[in-house]
């Protein structure tokens, strides 16, 4: 079983706590996961610790995990503070089968 | 989490630093300038613009990177602070504060940043720029010299984010300083499952960084974090040397990462053991060997300077002024209910009780001082701004003139401090505008050309007293009296005090444009002054000598909240007198009083004019056996009260009057007694006025027999 969520326009540390149940949430629920990121406009390094923390977890739980279709606040982000490469982003449409 | 209140800590920290700027750039134009000076001029410009870069400000980024430059310059001895660049900076202070007030307002901002400072700013950078690599290569290389490669350890506390500081943020910012060679994160201290907090920070990074900013420069963009993060920035060539110190709160996991990390920036760790071993001159390479070690002891001097600043902050806690107040509201009425208490238990006559509410009381005496003291601040808060306007004022009459302050240390309460700002900014222009004479007519008069304004603040008998001095003109008591009696406002031919005559200035619109010469323009909005100060409960004097100057004297009470108190009764009236004032009580001769309101007793050979408070607060109580004086003292002058009984000392908390008794002249407020009875508290000064100008219209009207009085009475 698989699952898209959709991250909303903000992803701060005002949302932190809420991102973080929610993306565990929908992970225990399904076996493969998309975050689909195009929606976010405003992001910052405590998102981008839930990020890296959700990889960990599905690692942890043997789930599969793909971020897709980063919005441009979110790469800008991601590419400044070097985090992309620990990241499992998948860059084309198709990525709800990795 | 807040980052409002980060914003405000912002805000509060550049507010100071501008002080310090404005205070340093008056204190120089004086005296040298110091290196230290020179360096806290750049650090208040610096570090506005690096907090304000956290928080997206950028037009005041821009403005004040404009004149760091400048101050750069300066700080590296390329120019020297000449009275114009000193102008010019002191209108770019201004020019800051002036953008921080509207610091939600973008529109407005942008357009504040269309401003002629900028162009005069760079006209001092440019040519200075110039001739630079002929002076002196050497010394400006490590301030601004080309460009160099930077690692940054940056490993954050876990507070950071919920202190309301993204560490994306500082990315962002460096980003305007330079460019990022290569981001390495470490990512090992990010917890497993549950034990993630999301609020938390777990990231460090270890980075190369190109730039062309200085060390100092690259670690201020931390400064708000600095103290609880492991922030450690080094030139390339130095950073292997340092690599005990930047894992020496990591684990064996993380010392591990890192040292992955930095193998991916392509440095070697291990080079470290080899380097520590022999000093430090071996790592660098040749070529920049030299700028090295200037390097090596310019960080010692800067973080040394660093340092003390800090220190200073960790000595204070800002607390809020409403706070203060709701404690110091509770502990009034601490006071009250532990005298009403101590009353319980007298009348219980437990005495082991009494003692214990006897040890309370003087806890609560304890608390009470400890926090009426925080309430006080020092005088010198609104002293300070004074230079700036004696020098900008005195600039603008072409008059020269000095300010001299003493006593800027003197504490009063921080309410007062608040409201006493106007009316002195008043009476200070006002002695400079109308007090001291041109240069020309000070010469003529013998006098030297520079004029003087003193600002003196010192405690006096449970008050402060706040002196504005010039040795100016004077006022001319007949032109003054003259004026008043064509006002209407006294009788022609009444005789007055010196001190009475030139307190007329503060009647409302004294002053008019047909006044002539030394006293024109003294009296607009004196009457304000005297309003303002009357509100704190404080009196304002006036002395005055033609040719030598004018005095003006403020007398403030100590604190508006709590007083020592002196209870006393008068039949079954109780009544609280300032206990600051009493100075002593003795026993009514019998054959004093002669069932006259008034008169006098012979103290000690002074005359000492007596009011007997039975017949003038009408209290109409029958007459005691034995009557009391109680001695007041306010400013100059003294009186004695009679009283029935005197009761003792009372810690007494000011409950204001309602507005309805805002005229009363003789009560200057309630008090509520351990027995919950209300107790009204004297207004000595105005019963010492009332007593001294009733003797001394008898003592006129015995002289002359049939004087006429006019509105004496009223005061």
């Amino acid at each position: 079983m698989s699952s898209t969520i959709k991250l909303d326009e903000e992803c701060t540390i005002y949302q932190a706590a809420q991102l973080r149940q929610q993306l565990a949430d929908a992970l225990i629920a399904s076996d493969s996961l998309t975050v689909d990121l195009s929606a976010v406009g405003e992001m910052d390094s405590s998102a981008a610790q839930v990020l890296l923390w959700l990889h960990s977890e599905a690692a942890r739980l043997q789930k599969t995990l793909a971020l897709v279709q980063l919005s441009a606040a979110a790469r800008e982000l991601l590419t400044m503070l070097g985090l992309l490469i620990y990241l499992p982003i998948v860059e084309e449409e198709a990525g709800h089968e990795s | 989490m807040n980052l409002d209140a980060a914003k405000q800590t912002f805000l509060e920290e550049a507010r100071e630093l501008l002080e310090d700027m404005e205070r340093i750039l008056l204190d120089v134009e004086a005296t040298d300038t110091t290196d230290e000076q020179l360096n806290a001029l750049f650090r208040a410009m610096h570090t506005i613009k690096g907090s304000a870069g956290l928080f997206g400000m950028d037009e005041i980024v821009h403005f004040t990177h404009e004149a760091e430059n400048v101050v750069d310059l300066l700080r590296g001895g390329h120019l020297a602070l000449s009275e114009d660049l000193s102008g010019l900076l002191l209108r770019c202070h201004d020019h800051v504060k002036a953008m921080l007030a509207v610091v939600d307002d973008k529109a407005m901002q942008q357009e504040m940043l269309q401003t002629s400072l900028l162009d005069e700013l760079r006209q001092y950078a440019q040519p200075a720029a110039t001739d630079e690599p002929a002076s002196s290569s050497q010394a400006s290389v490590p301030e601004q010299g080309g460009l160099r490669d930077w690692v940054m350890s940056l490993r954050f506390n876990e507070d950071v984010l919920r202190n309301g500081m993204d560490p994306s943020a500082f990315f962002r910012y460096l980003r305007l300083l330079g460019e990022f060679l290569v981001v390495q994160p470490v990512l090992c201290r990010l917890p497993q499952a549950e034990r993630f907090d999301p609020e938390s920070c777990y990231l460090r990074f270890e980075l190369l960084f190109s730039s062309d900013a200085s060390q100092q420069m690259l670690l201020d963009v931390f400064e708000f974090v600095r103290e609880d993060s492991q922030i450690h920035i080094f030139p390339v060539g130095e950073a292997a040397a340092h690599w005990p110190q930047l894992i020496a709160h990591a684990d064996e996991a993380e010392q591990a990462a890192v040292r992955q990390a930095w193998r991916a920036l392509g440095l070697d760790p291990d080079a470290s053991t080899s380097a520590a071993a022999e000093p430090e001159p071996a790592a660098p390479a040749a070529k920049s060997a030299d700028k090295a070690s200037d390097k090596a002891d310019k960080p010692a001097t800067s973080a040394a300077e660093a340092k003390p600043p800090r220190a200073s902050e960790s000595r204070f806690i800002k607390v809020e002024a409403a706070k203060l107040d709701s404690l110091i509201n509770l502990i009034g009425e601490l006071v009250i209910a532990g005298a009403a208490a101590n009353l319980m238990a007298r009348r219980s006559a437990q005495s082991a009780l009494v003692e214990s509410t006897i040890a309370i009381a003087n806890l609560i005496e304890q608390i009470r001082a400890g926090t009426l003291s925080m309430r006080m601040v020092q005088i010198g808060e609104i002293f300070s701004r004074f230079p700036r306007v004696v020098r900008d004022v005195s600039k603008e009459l072409g008059k020269s003139i000095q300010l001299n302050v003493s006593g800027a240390d003197t504490e009063l309460d921080k309410s007062m401090v608040d409201k006493l700002g106007d009316p002195l900014m008043h009476i200070v222009r006002n002695a400079m505008d109308h007090g001291i004479e041109s240069s020309e007519a000070r010469l003529a008069a013998g006098k030297p050309a520079e004029g003087n304004v003193w600002l003196n603040a010192y405690h006096e008998s449970g008050s402060v007293v706040i002196e504005v001095a010039d040795d100016g003109a004077g006022l001319r008591k007949d032109k003054i009296l003259a004026k008043a009696v064509a006002n209407g406002l006294v009788p022609a031919d009444s005789v007055m005090p010196d001190g009475d005559i030139y307190k007329l200035i503060f009647e409302p619109g004294f002053s008019t444009a047909e006044q002539v010469t030394n006293i024109s323009g003294r009296g607009v909005g004196m009457d304000v002054v005297r309003r303002s100060i009357e509100q704190l409960r404080g009196t304002i004097d006036i002395d005055s000598a033609v040719g030598e100057g004018t005095t003006f004297r403020i007398r403030l009470p100590l604190t508006l909240a709590i007083i020592d108190g002196f209870l006393v009764s008068v039949g079954n009236a109780t009544f609280v007198i300032p206990l600051e004032t009493v100075i002593e009580c003795i026993e009514l001769p019998s054959d004093a009083l002669q069932g006259d309101a008034h008169n006098c007793l012979n103290l000690r050979g002074e005359v000492l004019p007596l009011l007997g408070l039975n017949r003038f607060l009408e209290l109409g109580q029958p007459h005691a056996k034995r009557q009391n004086v109680v001695v007041v003292r306010y400013g100059d002058s003294k009186a004695g009260l009679v009283v029935d009984e005197l009761l003792g000392e009372f810690q007494t908390v000011i409950k204001p009057l309602g507005n309805l008794f805002r005229h009363l002249r003789a009560i200057s407020g309630s008090t509520i007694l351990g027995s919950g009875e209300v107790a009204l508290i004297l207004d000595v000064p105005s019963l010492i006025h009332f007593a001294t100008s009733q003797e001394a219209e008898r003592f006129a009207s015995h002289a002359e027999h049939a004087q006429q009085r006019g509105g004496h009475g009223n005061h």
